[in-house]
């Protein structure tokens, strides 16, 4: 977080809380579709959606953010890119591009955030507002954690024809 | 010499292909000896190789590249003839060049390895042709056989081995064929280019994105016909577009196949055979991804049918066939697969051998052995260590083989297949899906969701019958089996194991697809099939009617971890739709293998007879059910359990089954406890006779003769995983719902 002294960072808005994330990673914004649902993927993956030759899981970032508003399921759609696969974050509002310099981002310690874990690098404090920047890999990778509750070997199979 | 990297990258890659051609050329000479352009062909590629290898400081393959590229010109101011002295000297330099030009590009030098003795080698063979030069007055006469010296070893004397290359075309004739012309060459490099493949892949998934907004075009109502002109014609040319873009991806299978006539040929000499390799079909293409895995698989299979397939001469002999034995290797397109043919005409394989050491390793018993079919037989060539090789050589016969060949060929969705004909030869024929990035594909409807199923991996379909007609599957607690013609295959509920839907009530209707992964074969229950005539992409690329043609698309790190989907697709209609991943399945969902055994290990109808189903009664008591009786197992909510005409029943399909309630059978009041009721029918009337447990325990065998009991409603006790259990009189459960009517 030291050695650029300017981030360039898209904001946007999940509820009331304000986000950043680093903008060279941003592909696309758009409307949200509909999404192909994942049967027992992660918590948090609403599903999929076909974009330009690609298959992009569409992540819904208010759980891992502990964020208490359920997305919609056709609220916008922040695509960005990480290690060559690209990721749709479920976000209510796209705002500005800012630059965030970085020695005015502080430790984040927003107890309405506790629950976000390691995916939150740090807080900036904007003209209007507060901004939590995000560390787009350490999300997605705390999603892989959050395994879904694997039904057991299938159940009893009763009803059966 | 870092700063060149690149230079020299290319120089490998140029060299690489350069040494292939060589190998080619000096193939097609030993054929025709005097065939000019040949000569000048190879003498052309050392001389650009020893060009290059100076420019970039290399010494050794600079003097090695002298050496021959001196030899060669003797040979092409006919000063000398190319005999199989000189031939085989060749291609010890063509390995040495390329043994060094590995070294360069692993290890960034020429490696340790001193060539000068080899270097000799090629200057004494090159001086030899003073005495020759006399021999060789006529030069450009046609080519006679050449006689090779007396003193030689007896496994070079033979004139080994003539390529014969069929039905080429001119792109690839070019290459193998024994009079090209030198135009053609040189055609066929000036209209190739160098293309990034990350660049073709790009491509690929544009023209995926410009199919979709096509069929979205195509939907978009218009009356304006200047519209509907344009639409149609965007329409015909995205379909062009399409299928030239997928075949970049394509590759003919010559390049794996170019290499071959060289491995027999040394093969030949080195088993002391005289082999006669015929390629046919060489221009089939397959996808770039897919050549190189079964390169692998072919040598191994060339190498078996040289080594243990083709008799030595005498031997072929003495059996009245021509000495020289025919290998040959067919390569053409079907129903959408690309099939490889590696036959021989040999000794064909000794099924009792096969028999015999299956035995010997326990893979049958001697009597199962001996009810076995030839064809079933041959399949233990591909068990893991089996080999019938008398001796171990230093080409085969050690045993790993086959069975590396079939994994092989299978992790890329293919299959294999074998026939023998003693003193005939042998077939093995390969079929290879024509590429992994598109493939045929079972598009699955369950729920509201649609899943793809690679089709190499389908078996049959079969529906879920509603009567008892048809197969139909056998509950055995939560290990549902269907018994496919003898075998008894786990079954897998997708809904239920995906959590797409609360499996509760009783389902009518559904398709079993059966599938077959690595060793495993189960059947997964779906709703249906994605109707055939839904607009599929590339539907007119392969000629599968009833499936759809899929272009795979990776679904990333985060979802693949899951094991459950191996990619996904878009559909025509641009719905996204996962691809299953069978072998993830079968392992998550721990279904019990079936191992393929068609005849010989099959659960005999006796042991089922042994058998027996044990439940709970809702008052705690425990009794078995015999399962050779059960048809099925079913679960329904208390509420559904109606009261017709003093009857209780359970609404099933069109018709009733009715219940019987165990502890009434067994004459005792009934004690209606859960909200749940577990119900094993047997047979009994239309619908079945329904017995109302309290829960499904488990299947056990028996383990004593039954013995007799006074009790109601009983018809004997036995010891079932070492607990008397009382065994259920089913006469009198079918009684007492007549009884009750």
């Amino acid at each position: 977080m030291s050695e650029p002294t300017i981030h360039r960072c898209c904001t946007f808005r999940v509820g009331e809380a304000c986000f950043a994330l680093p903008a060279d990673g941003v592909v696309e914004v758009l409307r949200g579709g509909s999404l192909a649902r994942v049967p027992r993927a992660p918590e948090g993956v609403l599903g999929l959606l076909h974009l330009r030759g690609r298959i992009v899981p569409i992540i819904d970032p208010a759980a891992q953010l502990g964020i208490s508003h359920v997305a919609e399921p056709r609220a916008t759609h922040l695509v960005i890119e990480l290690q060559d696969d690209w990721y749709g974050l479920v976000i209510d509002e796209m705002l500005d591009v800012v630059e965030i310099p970085a020695d005015r981002v502080e430790q984040a310690t927003t107890p309405a955030t506790e629950a976000s874990s390691d995916a939150l690098i740090g807080v900036f404090a904007a003209q209007d507002r507060l901004v939590h920047l995000l560390d787009p890999q350490r999300m997605i990778h705390s999603l892989t954690r959050l395994r879904p509750q694997a039904p057991e070997r299938q159940g009893v199979s009763h009803g059966r024809p | 010499m870092s700063d060149n990297r690149e230079f020299i990258d290319e120089f490998l890659v140029e060299s690489s292909e350069n040494l292939d051609q060589l190998d080619k050329d000096l193939l097609a000479l030993e054929a025709d000896p005097a065939d000019p352009q040949r000569i000048a062909s190879v003498f052309r590629t050392v001389h650009t190789i020893k060009g290059n290898s100076g420019f970039f400081g290399f010494s050794k393959l600079g003097a090695l590249a002298h050496s021959g590229e001196h030899l060669l010109g003797k040979l092409r101011d006919g000063k000398l003839r190319l005999d199989d002295r000189v031939a085989g000297t060749l291609y010890s330099m063509v390995d040495a060049v390329r043994t060094i030009l590995q070294s360069i590009e692993t290890a960034g030098n020429e490696g340790d390895h001193d060539y000068r003795e080899l270097s000799r080698t090629l200057a004494a063979v090159a001086e030899q042709s003073h005495a020759a030069v006399e021999v060789t007055a006529a030069p450009s006469t046609p080519a006679t056989p050449v006689e090779p010296p007396s003193a030689k070893p007896a496994a070079v004397e033979s004139p080994a081995f003539e390529p014969i290359v069929a039905a080429t075309p001119p792109a690839t004739a070019a290459a193998a064929s024994p009079a090209p012309s030198p135009s053609a060459t040189v055609a066929a490099t000036e209209t190739t280019v160098r293309v990034d493949v990350a660049l073709l892949a790009s491509i690929l998934d544009l023209v995926g994105e410009l199919v979709l907004a096509r069929n979205q075009l195509r939907s978009v109502d218009s009356d304006d016909v200047a519209v509907q002109a344009c639409a149609q014609r965007i329409n015909v040319v995205t379909n062009a577009l399409q299928e030239t873009a997928v075949k970049t991806r394509l590759q003919p299978v010559e390049h794996v196949f170019s290499r071959f006539p060289r491995t027999v040929r040394d093969l030949a000499v080195s088993c002391g055979k005289e082999v006669q390799l015929v390629i046919d079909g060489a221009d089939t293409e397959l996808d770039r991804s897919l050549i190189e895995s079964i390169r692998d698989p072919l040598t191994h299979l060339i190498r078996n049918a040289v080594d243990h397939g083709i008799e030595p001469p005498d031997v072929r002999a003495a059996a009245g066939k021509p000495r020289a034995g025919r290998l040959s290797l067919r390569a053409f397109n079907e129903s959408g697969r690309v099939t490889i043919e590696v036959s021989d005409d040999g000794g064909g394989i000794a099924f009792e051998k096969v028999r015999e050491k299956a035995i010997a390793r326990g893979l049958v018993s001697a009597a199962e052995a001996a009810a076995l079919s030839p064809e079933r037989v041959l399949q233990f060539i591909f068990e893991p260590g089996f080999s019938t090789a008398a001796q171990v050589t230093s080409v085969s016969g050690r045993g790993v083989g086959m069975d590396v060949v079939r994994t092989n060929i299978e992790a890329i969705g293919g299959t294999i297949d074998i026939h023998s004909v003693p003193g005939r030869g042998t077939t093995v024929r390969v079929h290879v899906p024509l590429t992994l990035a598109i493939m045929p594909a079972l598009v699955v409807r369950c729920g509201s969701e649609r899943f793809a199923i690679p089709q190499s991996a389908v078996g049959e379909l079969m529906p879920v019958s509603r009567d008892r007609s048809g197969p139909r599957i056998e509950g055995l607690a939560d290990a549902p089996v269907m018994r496919v013609r003898g075998r008894l295959v786990p079954i897998l509920f997708l809904d239920q194991f995906l959590g797409i839907r609360e499996t509760t009530a009783c389902r009518d209707e559904g398709t079993v697809v059966l599938v077959r992964v690595d060793d495993h074969e189960f059947g997964i229950v779906v709703d249906g099939m994605q109707s055939a005539a839904d607009q599929f992409r590339c539907r007119d690329l392969l000629d599968a009617a009833s499936l759809s043609t899929i272009v795979v698309k990776p679904i990333g790190g985060l979802l693949a971890g899951l094991g459950l989907y191996s990619g996904a697709t878009v559909l025509g209609d641009g719905g996204v739709v996962l691809i299953l991943d069978l072998r993830g399945l079968q392992r998550i969902a721990r279904l019990p293998p079936v191992a393929r055994e068609p005849e010989a290990a099959l659960v005999p109808s006796a042991e089922i007879a042994d058998r027996y189903l044990i439940c709970g009664t809702p008052t705690g008591r425990r009794v078995a059910v015999p399962l050779a009786e059960v048809v099925r197992l079913e679960q329904y909510a208390r509420d559904k359990v109606q009261v017709v005409a003093d009857r209780a029943v359970v609404r099933r399909g069109e018709g009733f089954t009715p219940l019987a309630d165990i502890d009434e059978v067994l004459g005792r009041p009934s004690c209606p406890a859960s909200q749940m009721v577990s119900v094993v029918v047997i047979d009994g009337g239309d619908g079945g006779v329904g017995l109302a447990v309290g829960a499904i325990l488990d299947v056990l065998a028996a383990e004593s003769p039954m013995q007799p009991a006074a009790a109601t409603g009983v018809s004997g006790i036995l010891s079932l995983g070492g607990v008397a259990t009382e065994v259920v009189d089913l006469r009198a459960a079918r009684r007492h719902v007549a009884i009750e009517a």
